[in-house]
């Protein structure tokens, strides 16, 4: 299955000139793909896997603009040897059981109270929100001539034991602060 | 190389067809989302994204003065109806008559039935052409399924239509995929108790609600006859939200309901004793279905279709009415070349009702179906890098009543830094007559000798009310602790509703004699309002956030010479509160423990012989387990009553101070 969406990207590049190429995704559904594929590139702390159900949990704090696109894009897949789950979370304080957690909140001040209320726990926060980075999240989707971008604030994740690979920061558009192996 | 044929080279009904239905076109290219996860980021990175959600603008970019209540600040405030919840909003005037009656309005013209307000539920309007504007204590939801109240002040008529002329209340509920799972809520208190629960789930390519709630209300404090105006009410309905393809979203919802509220009214009678007072309950029912189909078609285009059907009963002490309203509305929005946006769209509504009253009470016909038909067109354009913004359109209607009317305006906004929003606008807006101002004949006793019964006669000659605003404000982020909002009106009314008394003659029929003083409803009525709104939002700690808003309004309105009005303007005025003020809090104690206090401060209301209040609010809400939040909350702590609007023929009803608990299980 990968080798079939990877001939069709492949196929794409080669026919530029072919109208309506397959390249061509609906916004929730690529985000979601990269949502996933952040887990894939980013180790967590073995305490962060503490629930006793032992799943990897990808969550979304307040607005949802995803829909079913979360739920089929991690259907029947595994990160870490753990089960993948996708769940919904209202409150900011139950958002850090998850792993990856998209943040649907752009009210800054409210983003601002979110963010702290997980400031401790080891949890990869990404939004799309502009200015998320500055509020104190992890990783910042940004659309950029119809193409995904994201940028990555390494000393947050730092401070609660995350580890983002040297591959996700060399794909990152921007990087801030500095990944200090210890 | 050979390329295929753009669409563009289609022949011309085809693609037209293709525009229109958005049914001809290729589908586009959708991965399966399973695949793209196969994918690396490498590979993601790669991949050109169409929008769909970009519509949702930004409500601190907007050029309007818009306010949004979040579904966080109506659990906060402690709130168990809609009214309430709206005293939190700036510009917002909101004023308990009694237990089942508010007085609501937006920068002034405050009335019972706030006729110069659109309320819209899930965009379906709830304005009754009956007696002009909306009935406060038949709307309601299951205030969890909220997700907000957007509060948009001064006109939105080139949007939303006629009656939109002060403001627009957008009551918005929850996507069904965000209410998954089982709920009950249980409220008891001093004044009310209610039971509420729902149920979410899955459905194949979708989602779905179902939820049913009762509630009883303890009448308000009066020496002479306590309670008459409890209130109790029970409403169910669902929703249910499908994506049967990425492209496509459909949304169904119903909600139906059934209540009694107590009334107290005076019922006039030609036959002695001319004027009786009558206490009892209004039997209130209805139902409402709504369908919403909306496609994504390439190049960013949007095309959403509208359809309701809502069906009311009132059963009041004096008269009942029944109402069956249909409305079908499309929209299609289509980028064009050069950073222009237009939007089009169409609707058309139609309203029946059937009368029948007490003989004091009548409206000529009894039974009346009226027809409105609307076009809107507008052009949004994006200049200077996306900093700026110009939004340029109208509204024209057909009703009838008044025939065509146009709504136009220009709004503009300017972010030159982020976090920093200018705005201004010029627009105009319409109040079309509704049944009230041409069919109505209502008798009251003036003289009991004689005895003379004024009667206020609605005609054809009553026109719409116009106005002009001209509004601006400043939006402004500093850090991320610090939001202010700013907002100045000047609003230009003409042909305001006004009295015109007539000659008093005598009348033989019916039986028994006697005279007939007529009031003709005119529009000779002019003035200006004038409005400063000011907020501010301040997060001094991650856990505590205080917010405080105050509003100004000087109202200068006038009865042309020779009108004959000579109090119109003057209880105007005097109904809608000059200063008023919001101060808000909410903290964070520990995980879990949420404490919000909210005190409010509102001028007098002279001419419905209301003085000065202060009110505070107080609420601790605490999530004792991940599946149960208990709360306590008190309203109107300060004093043991007070009143906040006069009840006409009723009189005066104070709401007394209460204290409820909830709690709330979900899982």
């Amino acid at each position: 299955m990968r080798r079939f969406a990877a001939g069709l990207v492949a196929a794409c590049m080669l026919l530029p000139a072919v109208p309506r190429c397959q390249t061509v995704v609906e916004e929730y559904q690529l985000k979601a793909a990269f949502l996933f594929n952040f887990a894939r590139y980013v180790t967590w702390p073995e305490s962060a896997f503490s629930g006793a159900d032992g799943v990897f949990v990808l969550g979304v704090l307040g607005a949802d603009p995803f829909g079913h696109r979360l739920d089929e894009a991690i259907d029947g897949r595994e990160v870490q040897g753990r089960r993948v789950v996708a769940r919904r979370f209202e409150n900011p304080a139950d958002a850090g059981a998850a792993q990856v957690l998209y943040v649907g909140i752009s009210d800054p001040i409210a983003l601002r109270q979110a963010l702290a209320a997980l400031a401790r726990r080891p949890v990869l926060t990404v939004s799309d929100t502009e200015g998320f980075l500055a509020a104190g999240g992890m990783i910042e989707l940004r659309t950029e001539d119809r193409r995904l971008r994201f940028d990555v604030n390494v000393d947050v994740a730092q401070q609660v034991s995350l580890r983002p690979s040297a591959q996700l920061l060399k794909l990152a558009k921007n990087v801030r602060g500095t990944w200090r192996e210890r | 190389m050979e390329t295929k044929p753009s669409p563009s080279r289609r022949p011309l009904p085809a693609a037209l067809a293709a525009l229109i239905l958005g049914v001809a076109a290729p589908a586009q290219a959708q991965q399966p989302a399973g695949k793209l996860s196969d994918l690396d980021l490498e590979q993601l990175l790669d991949m050109e994204v169409v929008s769909v959600s970009r519509h949702a603008e930004s409500s601190r970019e907007a050029a309007a003065a818009i306010f949004v209540l979040t579904r966080d600040d109506i659990r906060r405030s402690g709130a168990t109806s809609i009214p309430e919840a709206l005293r939190l909003v700036p510009g917002v005037q909101v004023s308990q008559i009694d237990a089942n009656k508010w007085s609501i309005g937006i920068r002034g013209f405050q009335s019972r039935l706030a006729r110069s307000t659109l309320v819209l539920i899930d965009g379906r309007s709830v304005y009754t052409p009956l007696f002009a504007g909306t009935y406060w204590e038949v709307q309601d939801l299951l205030l969890e399924d909220i997700d907000r109240i957007e509060v948009i002040r001064g006109p939105g008529g080139t949007q939303w239509g006629a009656n939109a002329v002060n403001g627009v209340i957008n009551i918005i509920s929850r996507h069904s995929r965000e209410t998954q799972g089982q709920m009950v809520s249980a409220t008891a208190g001093t004044h009310e108790r209610a039971l509420a629960g729902r149920i979410g789930g899955r459905l194949e390519e979708g989602h779905y609600r179902v939820y049913a709630k009762q509630f009883f209300r303890d009448g308000g404090e009066r020496p002479d006859n306590p309670g008459f105006d409890d209130w109790q009410m029970g409403r169910a309905g669902f929703r249910v939200d499908r994506e049967p393809s990425l492209r496509d979203t459909l949304t169904l919802q119903g909600d139906a309901y059934h209540g009694e509220t107590g009334q107290r009214t005076a019922i006039t009678s030609f036959s002695p004793p001319a004027s009786t007072v009558a206490t009892g309950d209004a039997d209130l029912a209805g139902a409402a279905l709504r369908a919403r189909w909306t496609r994504s078609l390439e190049a960013d285009r949007e095309l959403s279709l509208q359809t309701w059907y809502d069906r009311t009963q009132r059963r009041e002490l004096s008269f009942e009415e029944t109402r069956d309203t249909f409305d079908v509305d499309a929209q299609y929005h289509l980028p064009l070349a050069a950073r222009h946006t237009l939007t089009v769209g169409a609707g058309y509504r139609v309203s029946s009702g059937d009368f029948e009253g007490v003989p004091t009470v009548r409206f000529e016909p009894a039974r009346r179906t009226e027809h409105l038909f609307s076009a809107f067109v507008q052009d949004e354009w994006r200049l200077a890098g996306d900093r700026a913004r110009l939004l340029a359109g109208t509204k024209v209607e057909h009703n009838d009543y008044s025939g065509f009317e146009w709504q136009p305006s220009v709004r503009a906004a300017h972010t030159p830094i982020e976090g920093q929003t200018l705005w201004a606008s010029v627009s105009r807006a319409v109040r079309t007559p509704s049944r009230i101002e041409h069919n109505l004949r209502v008798d009251s006793l003036v003289d009991a000798g004689g005895p003379v019964f004024a009667r206020f006669i609605g005609d054809d000659e009553f026109e719409p009310e116009r106005l002009v605003a001209y509004e601006a404000g400043w939006r402004s982020r500093l850090g991320f602790r610090v939001n202010l909002d700013t907002a100045v009106d000047d609003i230009r009314y003409r042909e305001l509703p006004s009295n015109a008394p007539g000659t008093a003659a005598p009348r033989t029929d019916p039986a028994p004699a006697h005279f007939v003083l007529p009031i003709f409803l005119r529009n000779r009525l002019n003035g200006t309002v004038k409005g400063i709104e000011l907020a501010a939002d301040w997060l001094p700690l991650d856990r505590w956030r205080i917010r405080a808003a105050h509003s100004v309004l000087i109202m200068d309105l006038a009865a042309e010479p020779g009108s004959g009005d000579t109090t119109t303007a003057q209880s105007a005025e005097g109904s809608s509160p000059h200063h008023q003020s919001v101060l808000r809090t909410t903290f964070n104690l520990t995980a879990g423990l949420e404490l919000n206090l909210q005190l409010r401060r509102v001028a007098e209301l002279p001419a419905q012989s209301v003085p000065a209040y202060t009110a505070l609010d107080a609420r601790i809400g605490w999530q004792a387990r991940p599946d149960l939040l208990l709360s306590l909350a008190g309203r109107n702590l300060l004093d043991e009553q007070h009143p906040e609007f006069g009840g006409g023929s009723a009189g005066l009803t104070e709401v007394p101070r209460s204290v409820y608990l909830k709690a709330v299980l979900e899982w």
